[in-house]
C-alpha cells in the first residue's frame, strides 16, 4: 500500500500556513523602536564639601528636580535622556534595563561611584509601547554621587548601558 | 471498521485526501483498516509538521525578541572641585606668646581669644594676662583664615589628642631641660566645640588661636617652640 500522499489543494494548504508562520516571523524581526536622542548625564561642577555629600539627580520624578545636595554647590547639573519612537507601524513593546551603578574615572585614575540609576531613572523593567505616530517616548536618566570629601578634583566620566530590549 | 471511518478520516485531515480503494471484500475491509492506519500516520505527521512550524516559528519570533535587543551607552560626567582653603595669617602666623620678662618665681600668660556669641571665630589679644606680674610684649593670637566658595559651618578641635603640650627650647632642647606647658587652647580659642564658626561662601572666617602658658620658676632664657595638630570639622 503505497503511502498517502497530500493532494495539491493540502499543499497549497500546508504552504500557506508555513508562509504564515513565517510572515510572523518576519514581522517580528522588523518590530523595533529607533533612539532619536541621547543626552548624557551631568552633574556639573560640584563645589565639594570638606566633610562629603550625596549629590542627587532624581529622574525618576517629572519634572525632573534640580539636582540636590545637602552641602555642597553643584552647578550645571541635569539628567539624561532616552528617547525612543517607533520605527515600524506595528505596536513595539519596550523593555528599559537600568543597571544599579557605573563608575566614572578620572584621568589620575581617581574614582567615583554612580550609584541607584535604576532607582532614580526612568528605567521600565515591564515595558513600554511605542506607536508610530505617538509623541516619541522620553526616558529620563539619574542616579547619585556619595562623596565623603577627600576625593580627587578633577573631571570624571563613565558609561551607563541601558538596555533596549524590543519585543 | 467501515467505510465511513475512512470518510472521517479524510474529513478530518482536509489537507491530505486518502484514495479510496475497493471495499466490498473481507480483503477490501483489510486494506481499509490499513488505510485508516495510514490515515493516522498521515495525520500525526501533518500535526508534527505544523506542531514543528509553531515551535519553530514560536523559537524564531523569540530569538528575534533577543536580537532585537541594543545596549545605548548613555555618557555621565562629573567635575569636582574643592574651594576651600585653609591658611594662617597675620603679622605672625602662628600663636606666639611675644617675649615675656619672667617673674624668677615662674608665671601662667594667658592670650584669651576664646569665642562667643557674638564673634564665634573668637576676638584678636589685646593684653596677654599674667598672674605674677611678668611683662609680656607682642604676643598675639594666631589667626587661622576659612575661605570656600560655598557656606560652611567650622569647628575646630584644638590640640588633637590631648590636652597639653610642651614647648621646649629651640636651640638646645636636651640641654635646657626647662618646659613651657601649653593648654587650655579650646577654652581660649574661636570656633571651639562649644560655638562653631558660620562661613559664608566667598567671605573668609577668621578663627583665632590662643592658650595659657605656664612658665616654671627658674626658667632659662631662651625660645621655646612646639608644635600641635588641630582639627578642623566641617558640618
Amino acid at each position: 500500500m503505497p503511502a498517502p500522499r497530500c493532494s495539491p489543494l493540502g499543499r497549497l494548504l500546508l504552504l500557506g500556513m508555513m508562509q504564515l508562520f513565517l510572515q510572523f516571523v518576519t514581522t517580528s524581526a522588523s518590530l523595533a523602536g529607533v533612539v532619536i536622542q541621547e543626552t548624557p548625564i551631568a552633574f556639573g561642577t560640584i563645589d565639594l564639601h570638606p566633610s562629603g555629600d550625596t549629590i542627587v539627580i532624581a529622574a525618576e520624578f517629572d519634572p525632573v528636580p534640580s539636582p540636590s545636595a545637602t552641602r555642597s554647590v553643584v552647578t550645571g547639573a541635569h539628567s539624561g535622556l532616552i528617547t525612543l519612537a517607533a520605527s515600524s507601524t506595528e505596536e513595539v513593546h519596550v523593555d528599559i534595563s537600568c543597571p544599579d551603578s557605573v563608575i566614572l574615572s578620572q584621568a589620575g585614575g581617581a574614582q567615583l561611584t554612580l550609584r541607584d540609576i535604576h532607582k532614580h531613572s526612568q528605567c521600565n523593567d515591564s515595558g513600554i509601547v511605542l506607536l508610530q505616530g505617538d509623541p516619541p517616548v522620553r526616558i529620563r536618566l539619574g542616579g547619585e554621587l556619595v562623596l565623603r570629601g577627600r576625593e580627587t578634583s578633577g573631571d570624571y566620566s563613565g558609561a551607563v548601558p541601558i538596555l533596549l530590549n524590543y519585543e | 471498521m467501515s467505510t465511513d471511518n475512512l470518510e472521517y478520516g479524510t474529513r478530518t485531515n482536509p489537507m491530505c485526501r486518502q484514495n479510496k480503494n475497493g471495499s466490498s471484500s473481507k480483503g477490501t475491509r483489510t486494506t481499509t483498516i490499513r488505510q485508516e492506519e495510514n490515515m493516522k500516520k498521515t495525520w500525526k505527521s501533518s500535526v508534527l509538521l505544523i506542531g514543528t512550524a509553531m515551535l519553530g516559528a514560536v523559537a524564531l519570533s523569540g530569538t528575534n525578541a533577543m536580537a532585537a535587543g541594543e545596549i545605548t551607552e548613555i555618557p555621565a560626567t562629573a567635575v569636582l572641585t574643592q574651594s576651600v582653603v585653609e591658611s594662617l595669617a597675620g603679622t605672625a602666623p602662628k600663636v606666639d606668646f611675644g617675649s615675656i620678662d619672667i617673674n624668677p618665681a615662674g608665671d601662667v600668660i594667658t592670650m584669651d581669644c576664646k569665642a562667643t556669641v557674638g564673634n564665634p571665630g573668637g576676638t584678636a589679644l589685646v593684653t596677654a594676662g599674667v598672674t605674677k606680674g611678668s611683662v609680656v610684649t607682642g604676643a598675639e593670637c594666631a589667626e587661622l583664615v576659612i575661605t570656600a566658595a560655598n557656606n560652611l559651618t567650622v569647628q575646630v578641635d584644638y590640640i588633637t589628642g590631648g590636652t597639653s603640650i610642651n614647648l621646649v627650647d629651640s636651640i638646645d632642647p636636651v640641654g635646657n631641660t626647662t618646659v613651657l606647658v601649653l593648654s587650655d587652647v579650646d577654652a581660649l580659642s574661636g570656633a571651639n566645640a562649644a560655638i562653631p564658626l558660620p562661613v559664608v561662601g566667598g567671605s573668609p572666617g577668621t578663627i583665632y588661636v590662643g592658650g595659657k602658658l605656664t612658665v616654671p620658676p627658674g626658667a632659662k632664657t631662651a625660645t621655646y617652640i612646639g608644635d600641635y595638630p588641630i582639627t578642623v570639622n566641617y558640618l
